[in-house]
């Protein structure tokens, strides 16, 4: 009879549980990398060229046109592909825009005194409740409908989640013995921020931002939707959906393809930004 | 001869295809106070939940434990849980090791306390409050009604943990079941706190069954004190004899240990 | 707290909208002379200076005159509460379903996590935060509405809300799509915060008093449950009104979606404030109210204003 292993009482489904995250993961991957790739694809080649209307209108899935035409006789296989190229532009811009502005805001509040923190954050409790897209829409209506319009609201809108765990992180880093240590020997602010602070909170910015990332893609398909987004030479995947409503019961692959390509592209994130955060830290108990 | 209170035959407690809990062979009769030992892993608050009929979903429980209530013998391991609500706080009592997190945060201390009065003994109304006051002050807690009015965070480990024990005792339980009463709390406070357990055990002539990692801890509390190592009983002995002359090496070791630490480690239970 | 929040949007949005973008130049045309612009600039009140210009805004919003429309001049105030008829019980309806969706999937989510239908509850709860609600709403009007002829595909009802029964079976498509995808999401955090409430060891100890498993549940569990899930409500609230905004275009509903919609587009500025304002007030106001809530259930935080947030952080 064998004497069994040490019991481990508190993580009783470890091995079912890590199978299944590693299932999360590889999926997620998968997904991701397989929108990531047809942008990529898309800057170089497209089976046609997506604003050409030469083919017919609204013709199904076929040899010639993989995905089939809208309504303007346009090729909807390269118009997928651009769009892909679009969302990740978006995801990326806005995480990049949510990274930096959040950050900065964050740390600011955390090393200046508390009057300044208390405002910030107080400003950042209604950023982080008014929802994003009407701060979106917002933005657009003072610049007008554009990319960078778009890009720019989302990240502002997401930066106020990053800038309040910046915060957190910093002030919890700030207080602790070693930086009091470090500022009574004469190291600088600039110097403990770099140092200390930084190192801890990016790792516990990196679920967030992915998740920023999705969110980012279908705050601008809903923009494009609503005719808010960058301008018809540019494919947005949500712009497609627009085009496709008042067709859909004659073409429904037109109204069906971009909508499944919007929830692949989203649910491939959130399970590889699942998949990152078991495995950066196992002994949070991944709520999904 | 009467029938054990408690009753653990080849007990045993899996977790899928592992076995975490294997072979615990041992019985309480009325009246006796069994310590069960180990570290943490070795199964030994499993046991005693499989003995409450309380281990959580993927675990389950093998062998048996039998309770005697006073009408028959109930085994936890299989009997449902109508009949096991039924026993549980009537004929078992238990006190868990966090009280912060074993008593509901939301909710007035006197108005927990007064689910159970009011269940075991039927009260209601003004004799209700009089008993949940009557409850606190028999746990020795200074100015019972403020306690009763407060919520558990607004009041000390030591206050939370009397608290925690006056809800274990108000069905006038047989046996009480006590898992790691006083490692949360300040040293200061765990004497208090065993000294109450003694105490309630004794004037009610309850069975007790103890379980500690702490080894001089044990030994105050209990008359036999069971060893258990990786979900196994490693020895039985009484108190005494455990300690002055402990035959399995495991024991030897935590014994060795707690004698180095401790150079105060009594003959027997005071 | 509300307060400085609310007046700091109005601030901000004073700036945005004002300052940084010129209303006058949608009024006229191209070649217009001095002359005429600055009879334009005259009429909008947007040749006096900056800080009198604030004023007479604040002073306008404190009698709750939002201004009149650029482009029909009719008081914004009036058309948001005309719209309001669409939109609230767009809102309010899709808010009512998603709940009664999301709590009994969220919650056996939880209690069966373990069982093949618990894990597929938790799976369609994912997909709830990544389908965009304007797609599911295509999809359903392309099924329900122009294949199988059940509901119509848009409009609402010129008598408005004389005729319920017309009105409801004109949101009936709608408030079901917002229902579903803002269901699905909360469903998650309803699951969540039941796993959290599922393990705690106060439902243990409480059924070691004899307590039945339902009994137990009901008289601590939910109360536990409720308290974050309090706020997620409120965030709730504000999702189904924007899900109301977007699909208000997927239905061609009358409400305040579309209202903001055309607004933009136009550049009617004081439309496109009088909107945001009140959507602003509102989710402040949604906000404060759930605050209030948890606090009220949670003694735990009685203690302080703003719940003292340097000390938590670093505690």
């Amino acid at each position: 009879m064998s004497t069994a292993a040490v019991a481990v009482v508190t993580e009783p489904r470890a091995p079912r549980r890590a199978r299944r995250r590693s299932i999360n993961l590889a999926v997620g991957a998968v997904l991701f990398g397989l929108i990531a790739v047809v942008a990529v694809v898309s800057l170089f080649w497209t089976p046609f060229s997506p604003e050409e209307t030469g083919g017919g209108r609204l013709l199904p899935p076929g040899a010639e046109h993989w995905a089939g035409t809208d309504r303007l006789g346009r090729d909807l296989f390269s118009q997928l592909m651009v769009g892909a190229r679009l969302a990740m532009l978006v995801g990326v811009g806005s995480m990049a825009i949510a990274a930096v502005v959040g950050v900065l805001v964050g740390l600011v509040a955390a090393i200046a005194g508390p009057l300044v923190d208390d405002a910030v954050s107080s400003l950042l409790d209604i950023a982080i409740a008014f929802p994003t897209l009407l701060l979106a829409m917002l933005i657009v209506a003072w610049r007008g409908a554009s990319l960078e319009s778009a890009i720019l609201a989302i990240g502002l809108a997401g930066s106020a989640v990053v800038a309040r765990l910046t915060r957190v992180t910093a002030v919890r880093v700030l207080g602790r013995d070693f930086v009091t240590a470090a500022r009574t020997s004469g190291t600088g602010v600039v110097g403990i921020v770099g140092r200390h602070v930084l190192p801890n909170v990016w790792p516990t910015l990196i679920v967030p931002l992915a998740l920023q990332f999705g969110g980012a893609v279908i705050a601008e398909a809903s923009l494009s939707y609503l005719g808010l987004g960058s301008p018809p030479p540019n494919a947005s995947w949500g712009r497609m959906l627009q085009e496709a409503q008042s067709t859909v019961t004659v073409a429904p692959t037109a109204a069906l393809l971009p909508g499944i390509l919007l929830v692949m592209t989203i649910i491939g994130i959130n399970l590889l930004a699942d998949g990152v955060r078991d495995v950066a830290d196992p002994a949070s108990r991944s709520i999904r | 001869m009467t029938a054990p209170l408690l009753d653990l035959d080849a007990l045993g407690i899996d977790l899928d295809d592992r076995s975490l809990v294997e072979a615990v062979t041992v019985s309480i009769a009325p009246g006796e106070r069994l310590g069960i030992i180990g570290e943490s892993g070795s199964g030994k608050s499993l046991t005693a939940l499989a003995a409450l009929g309380l281990l959580a979903h993927p675990l389950r429980a093998r062998g048996s434990a039998r309770i005697s209530t006073g009408e028959g013998t109930v085994d936890a391991v299989t009997a449902p849980q109508r009949r096991l609500d039924r026993v549980r706080g009537a004929v078992l009592g238990a006190v868990f090791q966090e009280p912060l997190a074993s008593l509901d945060p939301l909710m007035r201390v006197g108005k927990q306390l007064s689910w159970p009065l009011a269940r075991h003994r039927g009260l209601r109304g003004d004799a209700l409050r009089r008993a949940v006051l009557d409850a606190l002050a028999d746990v020795q807690l200074p100015e019972p009604e403020r306690i009763a009015r407060s919520y558990i965070h607004e009041i000390s480990g030591g206050q939370r943990q009397r608290v925690a024990i006056a809800l274990a005792l108000a069905g006038s339980p047989r046996l009480l079941i006590a898992d790691e009463p006083t490692t949360a709390l300040d040293v200061t406070v765990q004497a208090g706190v065993l000294d109450l357990l003694q105490r309630e055990v004794s004037e009610r002539g309850m069975a007790l069954l103890f379980i500690s990692h702490d080894l001089p801890v044990v030994t105050r509390m209990t008359d036999r004190v069971l060893v258990m190592k990786d979900g196994r009983q490693v020895e039985v002995a009484d108190t005494a004899t455990l300690v002055s002359a402990p035959v399995d090496p495991y024991t030897q070791q935590l014994v060795a240990a707690s004698r180095a630490l401790d150079d105060l480690l009594p003959e027997g239970p005071r | 707290m509300l307060l400085l929040a609310l007046a700091l949007a109005v601030v901000i949005l004073f700036v945005v909208l004002r300052v940084l973008g010129n209303p006058v130049f949608s009024l006229i045309s191209v070649g217009a002379t001095d002359a005429e612009i600055a009879a334009a600039a005259a009429r909008l009140g947007v040749d006096r200076p900056l800080w009198q210009q604030f004023l007479d805004y604040v002073r306008q919003l404190a009698t709750l005159d939002l201004g009149q429309s650029f482009t029909n001049r009719l008081p914004v105030g009036d058309e948001i509460l005309r719209r309001l008829n669409v939109t609230l019980p767009l809102t309010l309806l899709s808010f009512v379903l998603s709940v009664v969706i999301a709590v009994p999937v969220g919650f056996l989510a939880a209690w069966k996590s373990r069982t093949w239908y618990g894990s597929a509850f938790s799976a369609l709860s994912q997909l709830g935060g990544a389908v965009p609600v304007f797609w599911v709403g295509i999809l359903l009007v392309g099924l329900l509405s122009l294949n199988w002829r059940l509901f119509p595909a848009g409009g609402f009802p010129r008598r408005d809300w004389e005729d319920p029964g017309a009105a409801l079976f004109a949101l009936t498509l709608p408030v079901v799509t917002i229902a579903i995808v803002a269901g699905s999401d909360l469903a998650r955090y309803v699951r969540s915060a039941t796993l959290d409430v599922l393990g705690q060891q106060y439902l243990r100890a409480a059924r070691a008093t004899g307590q039945g498993f339902g009994t137990a549940l009901r008289r601590h569990g939910i109360r536990n449950a409720v308290v974050p899930v309090i706020s997620i409500l409120a965030i709730q609230l504000s999702t189904t009104f924007v899900g109301a905004v977007i699909i208000e275009r997927v239905f061609a509903l009358p409400g305040l979606g579309d209202m903001l919609l055309v607004a933009i587009r136009e550049q009617d500025f004081p439309s496109v404030q009088g909107v945001i304002l009140f959507s602003t007030a509102l989710v402040l106001l949604l906000g404060f109210v759930a605050d209030v809530a948890q606090r009220l259930i949670d003694p735990r935080l009685r203690g302080t204003l703003s719940g003292n947030r340097r000390a938590k952080a670093v505690a």
